[in-house]
């Protein structure tokens, strides 16, 4: 019973601080949710947000990979590498002939859901399209801090050139927002 | 007697632990530097008139305190044995040692990237340069008031408590002078200046050192923020004059 009950907490515990993945530093959330909680005032300010535009249930994820539609395959892909399902992402990326950005953006937010920023942003670096360069930029900036962090020479204003570029690229206020939140939690945190 | 003696010293160290010391708001504000970037959002010019233009940014006489105080300005304890109550406000005025980098090359390097990106111009470190901009911080400053209250209670087994800390509002003011010369000849010179007062801080959070922390980091984003003001007025006033002089345009 005792074992029962100190197992369950732990899990508890796990999934109460993992919040991208295996990643503790970024809660994951999906566009409607970060603006409704935007509207209600709900948002933590001291919380680095990663928004994408879709998520969905573990189910309908898989489904969903095959539906054609890059928004909905990245939401797919994101939601299951935060499902811990990170092979079969992999599997459907090497069976697939899905897009190179789309493939690299995915293979990047897998890195960085187990925290492994010298490798994601390898491949967001290799993104150029259009389609999701907020993100992709975002993340590239969210990477370049995380490498600074823990470096000792802390070059910041690399991370803030890196995000200055993804505040130009942004194309409504919420996306603004983000990235003047970043900017926040960077002049706070380091 | 002797326990009534260690109730009361127990009672007393519980109603001062529950205020917030200006010692501890001293070391939340000061316990790592913040930085003055900012987001640039004005628009971006990509047509460059051929004038380059050098800067200097010259922070001699700026009026800015080298330490930041935190000054207790009022505070009161009610400690009876049942009901106890307290309140305190310190004043907060940020200091030099808050802020990460040297104020002339922080602010020299702002402006200079929005000469990059909204001056009808091009900015130029090299003294060579057709003009020179010499800029003058005149004042940096911040500052505002921190509160702390709350209340305790107990009557045999039953006990209560609250507590709330304000921060804010603070009130933020930078002013800055500047010369640009031609060959030794000033031909414009202005003062600019900008203010921002935030809103008060009542965040829930789990422990007030956050909020002091979030606090520091409001006033730092605040000059920030003036800085923005005033480098986009400056560029712009700039920018008129060039738009005139070179090719005979009001911007």
């Amino acid at each position: 019973m005792k074992t029962i009950l100190i197992v369950t907490l732990i899990i508890l515990c796990a999934s109460a601080s993992a919040q991208f993945g295996e990643n503790t530093d970024y809660k994951l959330i999906s566009l409607e949710d970060y603006v409704d909680k935007q509207s209600r005032g709900r948002l933590n300010p001291m919380k680095r947000y990663l928004v994408v535009p879709k998520l969905f249930n573990k189910r309908d994820s898989f489904d969903n990979l095959h539906t054609g539609d890059p928004e909905t395959i990245l939401g797919s892909c994101i939601s299951l590498i935060d499902y811990g399902r990170e092979e079969d992402v992999q599997e459907f990326l090497d069976k697939e002939k899905i897009e190179v950005d789309l493939a690299n953006l995915v293979k990047g937010c897998r890195y960085f859901a187990s925290s492994d920023y010298a490798k994601a942003l390898e491949l967001f670096n290799s993104c150029s399209g259009e389609q999701h360069a907020f993100l992709y930029q975002l993340l590239k900036a969210d990477c370049c801090y995380q490498i600074e962090k823990a470096n000792e020479s802390q070059d910041w204003q690399m991370v803030f050139r890196a995000y200055q570029h993804a505040y130009d690229l942004a194309i409504d206020s919420y996306q603004k927002e983000l990235v003047k939140n970043r900017i926040k939690l960077t002049r706070y945190l380091p | 007697m002797r326990n009534l003696f260690l109730l009361i010293i127990a009672h007393m160290m519980l109603v001062l632990g529950g205020c917030t010391s200006s010692g501890k708001i001293q070391k939340c504000f000061t316990e790592r530097p913040h930085h003055l970037y900012y987001l640039h959002d004005s628009k971006v010019v990509p047509d460059k008139l051929p004038v380059n233009v050098s800067v200097s940014v010259s922070d001699q006489q700026i009026h800015i305190p080298e330490y930041t105080e935190i000054k207790r300005t009022k505070g009161w304890v009610i400690p009876l044995l049942v009901f106890n109550m307290w309140k305190s406000e310190n004043e907060c005025t940020l200091g030099s040692d808050m802020l990460d980098q040297n104020l002339g090359s922080a602010v020299c390097h702002s402006l200079c990237r929005e000469i990059e990106r909204s001056g009808n111009f091009l900015a130029d470190t090299l003294r060579e340069a057709d003009y020179h901009l010499e800029v003058q911080l005149n004042r940096i400053e911040s500052s505002g008031p921190y509160s702390s209250s709350g209340f305790f209670y107990f009557l045999l087994f039953f006990y209560g408590f609250g507590y709330s800390d304000i921060a804010g509002p603070a009130i933020s003011d930078v002013e800055i002078s500047y010369e640009l010369r031609k060959g030794g000849v000033t031909v414009l010179e202005n003062t600019l200046s900008a203010q921002i007062i935030t809103d008060p801080i009542n965040l829930r959070v789990s422990n007030n050192t956050q909020l002091i922390r979030h606090y520091a980091t409001s006033m730092t984003e605040c000059i920030a923020h003036n800085l923005k003001q005033i480098n986009e007025d400056l560029v712009g006033e700039l920018n008129t004059y060039f738009g005139y002089n070179l090719t005979g345009q009001l911007n």
